[in-house]
């Protein structure tokens, strides 16, 4: 008896020893994702107009942050950022200096709003801290001194992650050094160093990306980031980085084993010069995260194509049902009276995906692209809800973007 | 019944029939075309395929009727299709098997709707194309793309025949090609400049269409601003037609032994391009470069460029010969950007031999009540030979641009003036009169090399570490010029001044310029630092100001060498002539270091504008000195000088995307113009009879202002552009260098250069140019431009000081007309005004004004024949003087035979009225200048054209 407890529990620890060397890989074919219609997905469908008076213009929406009291928008024209009421109504706006871009972080825990600027004089970042709906806080402003440490996502409890970079720039030699791709920070100090890579032991990686990119949705103080070329994705926490599945894509859409293993510095240099204007390799994977069991995760290419479309090389954004394996794409939602046969995403799509809050999507579409489309579907006899038939009849296409607020069925 | 009774009858049934035949018309035109609509998905995955290409064809005979890209719901609807017909219709897709259907579309179930069409994806391989039937156009990531097969032309159409029927372009009188309304800024042969030019005619219209793999429009776009793009177009040729030539031969004769011929030959392949021109003739067709012999030598002729003419109003008769040579060689086949290396050669030699005789009276006020009257016959012969040969390298990098240029011409020439002159005063009667005969000749040879480096400064693409603290880009260009002239001559001439002038005296002159040698050398270096605010003040922003700072050093070295020598008629031989025999050595140095203030202020949001203001301030010095060496001790001086030069600008952007764009400008600009030797000391040479310069080497430099100002508006609307622009600036003169006129007795002028207060110079022109095209097929332009100058010019006419005012007006007013290429027609008005006031003089003013009304047009009827004629009605007239009025009316006959339309005979006539006559009517101050000159006139010409081509292997 006790041989035999032995020789089974030997067994299963085999088992699972073997079983916890291989990842679990999810392979994922652009080309068989599913479209439908906008009603088949979301179960309503919002479009919130932020208001247009002269304080509140503004350009573009480069950052948008959703929380439970504000719409916040980074506007890289006018280096504005503006807190607009859930409704859409005008706040208040800060305004940056000429010549210094900003980035903004929202820490849902502390209701803080961190604008992070770069001043490309002194190569100093500032940190100013707002609430939800842009008033000052009483924190005194912060000047870190690399250019990197602007991204700084919160995890909660005072944590901090970012990234790093192993880059070899054209023309430089690799050097023998070690960077951590991902860091974890507090108080401004170094907690973490996670994911190792050295340029001349990853070479492959370090001369065609080099770099990692921190997805935006953090979910029980844990972000997903992907490995870029090899695309192992790591759940990522204060204090560790667990290698959770890998994606694999299709072999015209991914770069061979050959090719990822490879030290042969003319042969790297000569595919880089290749894949510079590509439109169809997958370099990395961003914007991952879970709601029950479905995986949400972006594709992106070295270049993305502006015009949209449904065709293979034109999404990038998709839903994986881990149950049944059924892939979907968000280009390829159609839509239809729902949505007033108004667009769902705007160009911004393709390079930003959509954010994600409280199990909404949002996304944001132009004036000019709004009243554009209402002329084309004018045959359709679409009915606006209130706020949009005043939207169309005071508004204009020069005025502010319009948010559309997305809930997945 | 009777004829009355029958007449009603029939009037009553011819109104029925009428009746009946106009409800039935109207009927079958509210029934007489059909629409097929349907929806397109993928047949597995549930999503619209909203970038498929919908084409409907005609089953009989395969042409294509419509076609079209569906909407964001995979919706597509196609009108205007024939009923009861047999029609194919085709879905194609990246990636999907064929859809194709026949369909028939009956009056009673018209539209046809197709509902849902599902295609199948063929492959998991994005990379293949499973398309095999002709979709002719398909969306291509962003590239929108043409599918050349899918249009039907005639057998030798080429790629601008083509682009004509494509939906969306249209190509304008001007040479001009738009898309939806927005220029195509460059047209490319498979993504390379064609034939090293920006001319997008040598591609357009001489590349046939069955060379084409595509057409590809694409957009340089900014993705934040969608309405505001740079449009680009690409002829994508064929893998097995990306080697070929192109050509035409040409030789023509007519009456009064008139002569042309014409010659090009190009050749292409991937890495290089090559073109050999050549012409001839004795009818004032005269190219200046290779690139215009090119342009004039295309496949598609003459054509409807009904600007291409022999030039009546060329004064003299030519016989120009000239030949051109281009090469361009690819090092990298696909170019980049800060990645290519290129190497462009060209050389173009230019042969005439010119005959201009004439007549003229020279009219010169010198009183209200004392005018000088000069009147010349004359005869010049000039035979020149000009040879430029130019090579340009090119490499562009990430960290550095690389120019090195060379340049060398040869030029060589021989004239022989030969004229009579008579001078008198209104009010009195012959002063004096002369007859001359000059000989020149010159054979000139210069050289330029220059080279230009520009290192980046970040070593190029995006810093991701702190950049430098000593930013190290730069830009600098060296010059070397030299210029190696030798020239000699002869003047033999008569001067008699009569009684009237109160010393009767003739003097004769024979005089030889052994040497009118010149060596002259120059070097110039140029020099930029932009990071000069940073290399002081490192992080400061200082108002986000930009410095720089820079100058350039420009060092002459000219040596002149004179000989003359004068018959002694005792000894019937030459004796040197010792004034006028010598050497001059000049030394010139130029320093102007500068340093320059700028500041750029932008606003914008995107896709609705983008504002900018750009103000720019140039600190800049001029050192400037001149040493002149010279056998004659009056030319021995020289001089230092050390002026501030200042210049500003301040200039304003609005751009309002897919409305307008309009830009304000405004700018002040110094400059100094220095007195040259010849001004400060001059050498009297005797033989020169009517004017004799004097010297003055106390003149000082003037120094010009100018204050300009200017605005231009552009309509960026898809359809029916226009613009508008005025300008108007102003230079005053301090010190200006003016004339201090004498004129003696016997009519000739003694002239000094001296400096004056009061001059003054005004200009202002604007212009306004619209299209309207209210389909594909009809085009309608409109250009006016009007232009005003004013010149108030202080001089000294027999120490009595005087302003000269002198104002001239131009206008011109174009109306054009093109329907496809088969007419083309246009309507000109030009005028030009000329008033020349004297102020010290009561006013007294000369004035001459010429007018010209001209009509063209070009009818292509059937495809293979052109008529073509122009009729241009002339009238000159100056003051005291009879209007001159003429007519010149040109036309021809071209007819395109063999095959492929190789062959070309072309029956031309041409100043079919025999009126041309060259009038020359000028003013200048207070002298006025009206003759004629011999010039072309009436011939027939019979020309014979072959046009050599293949394309690929």
């Amino acid at each position: 008896m006790k041989i035999f407890l032995t020789a089974t529990m030997l067994l299963l620890l085999i088992c699972r020893m073997s079983f916890s060397q291989e990842i679990q890989k999810i392979r994922i074919d652009p080309s068989s994702a599913y479209g439908g219609t906008a009603s088949e997905y979301f179960s309503k469908i919002e479009y919130i107009p932020l208001e247009s008076t002269k304080e509140s213009l503004f350009g573009d929406v480069t950052q948008l942050i959703i929380t439970d009291s504000s719409i916040i928008i980074y506007d890289w024209d006018t280096r504005s950022t503006l807190f607009f009421t859930p409704g859409g109504k005008y706040i208040t706006r800060i305004r940056g200096k000429e010549n210094m871009y900003s980035n903004i972080n929202y820490e849902q825990a502390s209701h803080r709003v961190t604008v992070s600027t770069y001043n490309p004089y002194t190569y100093n970042v500032e940190l100013k801290y707002y609430s939800s709906t842009g008033q000052p806080l009483k924190i005194k402003p912060l000047t870190l001194k690399s250019m990197e440490e602007r991204n700084m996502l919160p995890l909660g409890d005072g944590y901090y992650v970012t990234t790093r970079n192993c880059l070899i720039r054209p023309g430089k030699t690799p050097v023998d050094s070690t960077v951590g791709l991902v860091e974890i920070y507090k108080n401004n100090q170094l907690h973490k160093s996670m994911l190792p890579c050295n340029q001349q032991k990853d070479m492959s990686f370090c001369t065609l990306m080099g770099w990692l990119r921190l997805g935006k949705v953090v979910q029980n103080n844990s972000v997903y980031v992907s490995t870029p070329l090899r695309h192992e994705v790591y759940k990522v926490s204060r204090d560790t980085a667990v290698k959770m599945f890998q994606f694999v894509f299709p072999g015209n859409r991914s770069f061979s084993g050959q090719i990822l293993d490879s030290h042969d510095k003319t042969l790297l240099n000569n595919i880089r010069d290749q894949i510079s204007n590509d439109i169809t390799k997958v370099m990395d994977v961003s914007n991952i995260f879970f709601n029950k069991n479905l995986l949400f995760f972006k594709i992106n290419t070295r270049v993305y194509i502006s015009k949209a479309g449904t065709d293979n090389t034109s999404i990038y954004n998709f839903i994986y049902d881990t149950t049944s394996g059924r892939l979907s794409a968000l280009e390829r939602i159609t839509a239809d009276a729902s949505n007033f046969f108004l667009p769902l995403f705007d160009y911004r799509v393709s390079v930003f995906g959509l954010e994600y809050y409280n199990e909404n999507f949002y996304s944001s579409i132009s004036s000019l692209k709004m009243f554009t489309e209402r002329d084309k579907t004018a045959d359709r006899h679409p009915v606006y809800p209130k706020n949009l038939e005043e939207y169309f009849k005071t508004q204009d296409r020069k005025s502010n973007p319009v948010i559309v607020k997305m809930k997945l069925k | 019944m009777t004829n009355n009774s029958f007449a009603v009858l029939h009037a009553k049934a011819s109104s029925i029939i009428l009746c009946i035949m106009l409800l039935a018309s109207g009927l079958y035109a509210q029934d007489s075309t059909g629409i097929v609509k349907g929806k397109v998905k993928d047949s597995s995955y549930n999503f619209v395929l909203s970038n498929a290409t919908i084409a409907v064809y005609r089953l009989k005979d395969s042409s294509l009727l419509q076609f079209c890209i569906p909407n964001n719901f995979g919706e597509f609807s196609l009108p205007k299709l024939p009923l009861r017909d047999t029609l194919s219709i085709q879905i194609t897709h990246v990636g999907y098997t064929t859809y194709e259907k026949t369909f028939v579309i009956r009056p009673d179930k018209n539209p046809l709707n197709l509902d849902w069409i599902y295609l199948h994806q063929s492959s998991k391989n994005i990379g293949e194309v499973v398309i095999t039937a002709v979709a002719p156009v398909s969306m291509n990531g962003d590239t929108l793309e043409f599918n050349p097969r899918a249009f039907k032309t005639e057998a030798n159409a080429t790629a601008e025949d083509l682009m004509r029927r494509l939906p969306g372009f249209t190509i304008w009188g001007d040479g001009d090609i738009t898309f939806n309304g927005k220029k195509i800024t460059a047209l490319y042969v498979d993504g390379k400049p064609f034939m090293a030019g920006n001319d997008i005619t040598v591609a357009s219209q001489n590349l046939p269409k069955e060379t084409l793999d595509k057409v590809q429009v694409y957009q340089q776009r900014d993705e934040k601003n969608p309405l505001d793009s740079t449009l680009m177009a690409n002829l994508k040729l064929k893998d097995d037609k990306k080697t070929g030539y192109f050509g035409k031969l040409s030789a023509s004769y007519g009456t009064t032994q008139r002569y042309a011929a014409d010659g090009m030959i190009s050749g292409f392949n991937k890495k290089m391009q090559i073109s050999a021109v050549g012409a001839a003739n004795n009818v004032n067709k005269i190219a200046s470069s290779t690139d215009g012999l090119i342009h004039n030598n295309s496949y598609k002729g003459e054509g409807n460029n009904i600007d291409y003419q022999p030039n009546f109003t060329m004064a003299g008769l030519n016989r120009p010969v000239t030949a051109g040579l281009k090469f361009q060689y690819d090092f990298l086949p696909d170019v980049q950007y800060q990645r290519s290396e290129r190497l462009n050669t060209d050389y173009f030699i230019d042969h005439n031999n010119t005959l201009i005789e004439g007549n003229t009276i020279t009219k010169t006020l010198l009183k209200p009540d004392s005018i000088l009257i000069r009147q010349s016959d004359n005869s010049r012969t000039n035979i020149y030979t000009n040879q430029k040969f130019a090579a340009k390298y090119q490499k562009d990098t990430r960290n550095y641009a690389l120019t090195i240029e060379a340049q060398g011409t040869i030029a060589s020439s021989h004239s022989i003036n030969k004229s009579d002159d008579e001078q008198k005063r209104e009010d009195a009667g012959i002063l004096s009169n002369s007859t001359s005969s000059e000989e020149n000749r010159l054979l000139s040879k210069n050289s330029t090399f220059s080279t230009e480096f520009t290192r980046r400064n970040d070593g190029g693409g995006i810093a991701l570490t702190k950049p430098k603290r000593v930013p190290t880009g730069f830009t600098i260009r060296y010059t070397f010029g030299i210029a190696d002239n030798e020239g000699s001559g002869s003047n033999r001439s008569l001067f008699i001044a009569t009684p009237l002038s109160g010393q009767a005296v003739q003097k004769a002159y024979d005089r030889i310029y052994g040497k009118r040698n010149s060596e002259l050398k120059n070097h110039t270096v140029y020099v930029q630092y932009p990071y000069l605010k940073q290399l002081i003040f490192g992080k400061g922003r200082l108002g986000d100001i930009d410095l720089k700072i820079g100058g350039t050093g420009d060092f002459r070295d000219n040596r002149y060498t004179n000989e003359a020598s004068d018959l002694d008629t005792l000894n019937k031989a030459y004796v040197q002539n010792s004034y006028l025999t010598g050497w001059r050595r000049e030394n010139i140095s130029n320093l102007q270091p500068e340093l320059v203030v700028s500041r750029l202020f932008f606003k914008g949001l995107t896709n609705r504008y983008n504002k900018y203001v750009t103000i720019n301030l140039i600190a800049r010095s001029q050192y400037y000195s001149l040493r002149d060496n010279a056998t004659q001790v009056i030319q021995n001086l020289q001089y230092h000088y050390n002026y501030f030069i200042p210049q500003a600008s301040v200039t304003y952007n609005n751009h309002q995307y897919g409305n307008y764009q309009a830009t304000y400008d405004f700018r002040f600009e110094t400059n100094v113009v220095y007195p040259l030797v010849n001004q400060m000391a001059p050498l009297i040479d005797s033989t020169n009879l009517w004017l004799l310069p004097q010297a003055n080497p106390g003149i000082r430099p003037e120094y010009n202002k100018r204050y300009a100002i200017s605005y231009t508006f552009e309509s960026r609307r898809h359809k029916n552009p226009y613009s508008f622009s005025i300008s108007a600036d102003y230079t005053q003169t301090d010190n200006k260098m003016a004339d201090s006129s004498f004129y003696d007795n016997t009519g000739r002028t003694l002239i000094y250069t001296v400096n004056v207060k009061g001059g003054h110079y005004w200009h202002t022109t604007a212009g306004y140019k619209k299209a309207y095209s209210p389909n594909t097929y009809n085009t309608f332009e409109f250009t006016t431009w009007y232009n005003i100058n004013r010149y108030d010019n202080p001089m000294y006419i027999n120490k009595a000081a005087d302003i000269s005012t002198s104002i001239a007006h131009s206008i011109d007013v174009q109306l054009g007309y093109a329907y496809r290429d088969i007419i083309a027609f246009k309507l000109q008005q030009g005028l030009s005004y000329y008033n020349s006031i004297q102020r010290s003089s009561n006013d007294a003013a000369f004035c001459s004004n010429n007018l010209f009304t001209r009509i063209s047009g070009t009818l292509r009827l059937p495809q293979s024949l052109s008529w073509s004629s122009n009729i241009t009605y002339n009238r000159s007239t100056a003051n005291r003087l009879p209007a001159v009025n003429y007519t010149i009316w040109n036309a021809s006959l071209a007819y395109r035979f063999l095959p492929a339309k190789q062959g070309e005979v072309k029956l031309s006539a041409l100043d079919l009225l025999r009126q041309n006559k060259g009038v020359i009517n000028t003013g200048d101050k207070n002298m006025q200048t009206f003759g004629y000159n011999n010039v072309l006139q009436q011939y027939f010409m019979l020309s014979f054209s072959y046009y050599p081509r293949k394309f690929g292997k």
